[in-house]
Formats: structure tokens, sequence, C-alpha cells
């Protein structure tokens, strides 16, 4: 997690090193939002602490949020339990994805672009290689992002109780929207 | 001998020299024949597969086809995408039908049921360029422009650059005997396999031998555990799995490869703009003109299917080819040593050696026709019959020739067919047959004729056969044959016309009649073959026994194969590229490897007959 950590710092700081004019895009505003939709129960959550960044000149992306920082669910102990017992958010805090676009962006054309961000998902400190389709819409001084996938609990060693099993959803649906701007010097 | 011959040989060597500046003709390999089949709606084809039920499934530029024999049928995507441009087709082991398309979009076909496929990860923006199933059932595809995709446990996976594959712009996908999948790039070749669920890519490119590191083809070996690559400007190599060793071949003269098929003991290569390209004992050789060979397949029935991005799909039935460049009408033929078929046209004697595909021309004139021709190869000599004119005997060391005429006490000059053994030679001739013994101090002829024994002095053909009997067909009066040195007939046949005369590997004589019967003879029993008995039509002008003891019989205008295990029946004929025989008789002979040589009016045809199971014409299918 660590290496993980570590490298998305380093997406920021190398260009700061080197004092060069990044064409980087820092996230605004970013939201996660999952739901768990069991045969006995749906739960949501979101956060709102989502940050990241995009490197036009490499294709590249970093993002990271916070797995103590998701709201929702249906009750305080779910919560605690989502944090305590499943995602162990004090041994893993951070939930990450790194890596590039797959398609070439000509992001000095504004307009709504479809894009495939293949990188280095990692939830639990169980980091799994991903394809995420997103949507891209290039505005003048913005950016904005949406995407949908779904994570397999069992790809990052979540376990849940048999009691709730049928609470809880083995695939878990994940939504996030960004706002991105330029990254101020 | 006496002075007439001493003159003869004298003007046989001045002859031979003279002549021996022997043309050589450095022809193709035996060259198949192409039928074509034209494509519905003028579409241009890129790529082809036969599924596991037979129906062929061709990927054009404008869209997707199958062909069942007779029909095409059409498939469509339901997307209205920008393309219909197929690039890339590949059946599963669970007979699912894969195509990929120009514009990244990949199909699957079950049941005839078209359905996109649609992983979340969503799909490639660039070309499908090929498909590929690992050892696990595991899909995996090449694109050009995002490296290879695989899909495991229902996700999409990528491998690109950043994991080890050598380049994104992958021209060909394949899978070796350890089920890993091979990509060929513009930067050598990634093989990509999971270890454990781990994706893994190691390379070969020219720093591990490879001749050129762009790869636009790779196939497996069909007899090893080796890959055949094809390349851009390099030809084909060979790359031994085990070994980790590459074999590469020089004198590649035929630019861009596009697209390989191995084929046993040859590699067929489809060029960019030189045609197809055999690859056979280590010598590239142009099999056919065709102007950019995106594909090349092979079908169940051992056709070969060829994809030139025209509207016609050619296919070449592999048991029939014929020498390139020979279009004489070839008057007879025999198998010599050494891979020598040696013919006769009326311009003079040749020999096509089927090794070193040469042909050579032995004795250019045309002053007589040949009809004979046999090889006493223990002695190295060749001798060879003419209408009217004797038998020459030529010494093939030194070229030298000696003749032979009734006047040298041979029984008649028209000598139609000779055959032999270590000790004998036989001359059937129009006026009886001459005996020449070898291992005697009596050169001499002794002559036999109808006041011998001999049911006629016409004789069509001349057979020595395994247990040293030798057959005679004769006009009008059946067979006759010289055993225990005396000459026999056989009554059963006593009032027929013999054409031709063979014996098969179980030593049963096989004859053809003037009324286009066949019959058999084995140990005293006589036998009709009764596909033929209302064949009164049809006359064969030759027939011969291949080592599998399958019957060729030959007719004017086509080949019939007979199969007596299971009485089976299949024809050869111009639909399938065999040059028409013509109704010279006996103008044919069956070499050392099992093949038929037939000569035509037209040049010869080379016949490699399939095994009874296999079909040689495609057969309509009907989809369920």
């Amino acid at each position: 997690m660590n290496i993980i950590i570590y490298s998305f710092l380093s997406f920021f700081s190398l260009f700061h090193y080197l004092g060069a004019q990044p064409a980087i895009y820092t996230v605004d505003k970013g939201q996660v939002s999952f739901t768990s939709e069991a045969p006995l129960e749906i739960i949501k959550a979101s956060s709102e602490q989502l940050r990241g960044a995009i490197n036009m000149d490499e294709n590249t992306f970093a993002f990271v949020v916070s797995t103590r920082s998701f709201e929702g669910f249906n009750s305080p102990l779910q919560k605690e339990h989502f944090n305590e017992k499943y995602l162990e958010s004090d041994l893993y805090p951070n939930t990450t994805f790194t890596g590039k676009m797959i398609e070439k962006i000509d992001f000095s054309t504004p307009g709504e672009y479809k894009l495939r961000a293949k990188g280095t998902f990692t939830v639990h400190g169980v980091a799994q290689e991903r394809i995420i389709r997103s949507t891209l819409i290039i505005e003048k001084k913005k950016m904005y992002i949406t995407s949908s996938f779904s994570v397999l609990l069992a790809d990052h060693n979540i376990s849940i109780p048999k009691i709730v099993s049928q609470k809880i959803a083995e695939e878990i649906q994940v939504e996030i929207r960004v706002e991105l701007e330029p990254k101020n010097n | 001998m006496n002075g007439d011959s001493h003159v003869n040989i004298r003007v046989t060597i001045i002859l031979f020299l003279t002549l021996s500046l022997v043309t050589v003709l450095k022809t193709e390999a035996q060259s198949p024949q192409f039928k074509e089949y034209l494509l519905q709606e003028d579409g241009r084809a890129k790529l082809m597969i036969e599924d596991l039920s037979g129906f062929l499934w061709v990927g054009t530029f404008e869209g997707l086809y199958s062909f069942d024999g007779v029909e095409w049928e059409p498939y469509s995507r339901q997307d209205s995408g920008k393309t219909e441009e197929v690039t890339a087709l590949f059946q599963a082991k669970d007979s699912t039908i894969w195509v990929g398309y120009a514009d990244g979009k990949i199909y699957q076909i079950d049941n005839n049921k078209m359905s996109p496929f649609s992983p979340e990860e969503g799909l490639p923006v660039v070309p499908i360029t090929g498909f590929q199933e690992d050892n696990s059932g595991n899909l995996w595809f090449g694109t050009y422009g995002e490296g290879v995709y695989y899909f495991w446990n229902d996700r999409l996976y990528n491998v690109d650059t950043d994991d080890g594959l050598p380049a994104v712009d992958i021209y060909a996908v394949s899978r070796d005997h350890l089920g890993r999948i091979w990509v060929g790039t513009d930067r050598g070749i990634g093989i990509c396999y999971l270890d454990k669920g781990t994706k893994k890519v190691e390379i070969l490119d020219t720093e591990r031998g490879l001749p050129d590191n762009i790869v636009r083809a790779i196939q497996p070996a069909k007899e090893t555990q080796g890959m055949w690559i094809g390349m851009y400007d390099g030809g084909v190599s060979y790359y031994d799995v085990e070994k980790g060793r590459f074999t590469t071949y020089a004198g590649w003269e035929s630019g861009t490869t596009n697209c390989i098929l191995p084929m046993g003991k040859s590699v067929w290569i489809g060029t960019e703009r030189n045609g197809l390209i055999a690859l056979e004992n280590g010598l590239y050789r142009k099999v056919a003109d065709c102007k950019k060979i995106s594909c090349i397949t092979t079908d169940r029935e051992g056709n070969i299917w060829l994809a030139d991005q025209t509207e016609k799909l050619r296919m070449s039935v592999q048991a029939i080819r014929r020498i390139p460049g020979l279009e004489e009408n070839i008057l007879s033929i025999h198998d010599g040593s050494e891979g020598n078929l040696w013919y006769s046209t009326e311009k003079g004697l040749f020999v096509f050696n089927r090794y070193q595909q040469e042909i050579k021309a032995i004795w250019q004139h045309s002053l007589f026709r040949i009809t004979s021709i046999y090889e006493d190869r223990t002695r190295n000599q060749l001798w060879i019959g003419t209408l009217g004119e004797g038998v020459w005997r030529m010494d093939l060391r030194t070229g030298e020739r000696q003749l032979f005429q009734e006047k040298n006490g041979l029984v008649n000059n028209h000598v139609m067919s000779i055959d032999g053994n270590q000790s004998e030679i036989w001359f059937g001739t129009f006026g009886g047959v001459s005996r020449l013994l070898l291992n005697t101090s009596n050169s001499g002829f002794e002559n036999f004729t109808g006041r011998d024994g001999l049911g006629s002095d016409y004789i069509y053909k001349v057979l020595v056969d395994s247990r040293g009997r030798v057959w005679f067909a004769t006009d009008g009066k059946g067979v006759s044959y010289w055993e225990n040195e005396m000459i026999r007939t056989i009554d059963e046949w006593a009032d027929r016309t013999i054409l031709s005369i063979s014996e098969d590997h179980k030593g049963t004589i096989w004859a053809s009649t003037d009324d286009g019967q066949i019959y058999s003879y084995n140990d005293q029993t006589f036998r009709l073959l009764k596909k033929y008995d209302t064949n009164a039509s049809m006359v064969p002008s030759g027939l011969v026994s291949n080592q599998e003891g399958n019957l060729v019989i030959v007719y004017a205008d086509h080949v019939d194969v007979y199969y007596p295990k299971s009485e089976k029946l299949t024809r050869f004929d111009e639909n399938l590229g065999l040059l028409p025989p013509g109704e010279d008789l006996n103008v044919m002979d069956v070499d050392s490897d099992g093949h038929i040589w037939i000569g035509t009016r037209q040049g010869i045809n080379w016949l490699d007959i399939p095994s009874e199971n296999t079909i040689i014409h495609p057969t309509p299918r009907i989809k369920m």
C-alpha cells in the first residue's frame, strides 16, 4: 500500500521537481459511490473525498480515496463493520487506481470521449489490474469524468460472514464522478 | 552388332553432343490448380476459417459470410457500426465463432446466432487482428494499436508495452503446444501466458536470433512442436520451442509475408505482392500468382483456400498439381530413378526432376514420336521406344545412344510399351513382342508373335509383374502372359481388346478394355468391377495402381480413383483443376512416392491420391 501511495505522490512531485509545465489536471470535486444490491438488503455509501490527477502528456492518471471517508450505509453499525471487519480501514486506509488511458485523447479539443483506463485498482490492500470504461467531457478549463464498474469482493480478499451473505452482494457496483481543473503551479 | 550400329553410334554421339547442350528449365514446384468461388455481393475476401461443422466463414471488407459449398449467407452486425470490415475470425473449442472488426468490435456466433461481445471493460477502438484460446480456454485477442487482451474470470485484461510486450501493433496471433499465445509485432514476438493468474510476457526478437523483427504471421508447425514465423522481409523461419533455436532459410526475394500455412513438409507463404510461395526442402519456390494474399487456410477435405482481397476465393485441391510452364502434348511418361520423370513430347525427350524441380531437354527433335520410355536402373540406360523408328538405348552416364530396329532383330519398329526387370527387358510393338536378356552373352532380341501363342501382334501394354510374369495387353485377343518360358492366354478375356494393364500391391492384375470395363485377375479368379459394368460409353485410356492398392483409372476427360477396400469411387476432373488426360493410351506412371503422373495434351497432371475418407469435392452442408 505504501508503494502505491508513494507512486501516487510522486506523480505530482516529479513534475514539481523538474519545474516543467506539466499538462496536469487535478480533481477539484470527486465523488465515489457504491451500491451493494443483495437479496435482503441494498446498501449505498459514497465519499466526496476522491482525489487524483491526470497527466495529459503521459496519458496517465492516479486516483485515491480514503476508505474511512465513505458515508451513508443503512446504519452506523453497518459503517463500522465496513471499516473494521470488511475493508479493515486502519490497515488499508486508501483505495487507489493508478495507470494509463488506453485511448489517446486529444485533450486540447473540447468534446465528449469514451475512454478506457487500464491500471491497478487496489482495495483492501489487494491490487488487481482493471480496465475501467469512462466518459470524459473536455471543456475549456474543466474536465469531467464519469464511470461505473463492478468490484468483486473476492478479488480483493474481502470476506463476508455467511450470516450476512444475503445482505451484502458479492459484486459491488461503483460509480465515479470527477471534476478536474488544470493544476496550479 | 553390325556396321549400321556403329554408324548409328557415331551419329548419336554427335547428336547428343550437339543437343546435350541440355536446356535446363528451372521450374516451380508441381503447381496446384485453383478453382474460383465468386463471393456474393461483390465482397472482397480478407480471411476465412472452416468451422467444426465444415462451413467456411469468410471475412470481407464488406462483412461476414458463411459458405456451405453452394450458398453464401451474410451475417451483419446489429449495432450499425462504422464498418463491417472483418479483421479476425476464430472458432473456439466450444464451437463459438469469434468475429473481430476493424473498429474494434467483437461478435460471437453460437448456434448461428450473432451477438456482440460486451465485457464490462469495453472493447478496443482499433482493429482486432486475431484470436486464440489458451489451454484453459481463456480467449485472447490481438489488436492493431492496443496490444493484446485476454478474457479471464469474466474480466478483460490488457497486455501492452508496460507489461513487457514488444509493441502494441499486433499483426498475428497464434498458440504454441504449451498453450502460450504468440503475437507478432513490429518489434519481435511476444509470448504471452498466465502463470497462476499473473500475466507473463517473453520476447523473441533479433537479439535472440529472429531474422526480422517485423513479424506478420505465426503458425504452429504441423508435425513438430515448433512455430513457423513469417516476416516483413525475412521470409519465414522455424523456431524450435524446446531447444530455443531458429532455423532460417536463405534466398527469400518475395517481399512481405502476409500469412503462412504449414503443410507437413512444406510451408505455404502468402505474400503482399508476389503471390503464393512454398518453402520446400529448405528452398523457396513460387507456387501461384495472386495479387495480395491475406489468408491461407485448409479445409477438412484437405483443400487449400486463398483469400487475396478480391471478390473471389480460390480453392486448390491438394491432390492435383501440374508441372508449371509445361503445356506440351505428352506422348509418354516413365518414372525413373533419383526423382527423374522421363517424358516425351512432339519436340523430343525431356526429364523433370521432382526433387530439384527442374526440366531438362535431353533430346530435342521432331523426327519421330517417342511412344514409350523405360529406365534400366541397374545399367543406367534409358530405352526410348518410337513409332516407326524402333527403339533407342541411351547410356545415361555418357549420353551415347544406340538405335535398334527390325534390321537389328527387333520384332517391329512401332514400340508402344517397354517394361523390364534386372534380367530382361520386354518391348511391346505393333508386330509382337521382343525380349532382351540382360545377363547373358547373347545380346540379341527374342521375338514372339501370334505364331508363338501371343493372342495378337498388336500390343498396347507390356507389364512385368512382381513375380516375374510378363503381361501383354493385346488388340482383340485379350491378355497373354509369359510364365516359365511360355506364352499363355487367358481364355476369359480372349475376345477382348485390352488397352491397359497394371498390378497392385497384392499382386492382383487389373485390366481395362475398349468397352469400358475393368477386370481383376488373381489366383485364377476373374472379377468384373461392377461399378464399371455399365460404363461402356467411357473407355479408360490407362490404369495404374498406387502403393496402397488404389486403382487410378484414366479417361479422356477425368480420372477415377477406385478404392478396393471400400469400393468407393472418387472422380477428379477439370472442376478440380485436372488437365483432361486425352485419349492417348497409357501415358501415365506411378512414382516411388506413390504419386501418379498423367500426361495430357497440355502438360502433366500430378495426382496425390487422398485417403478414401477424404471428401474431394466441397460438399454442401446444412445448418441445424
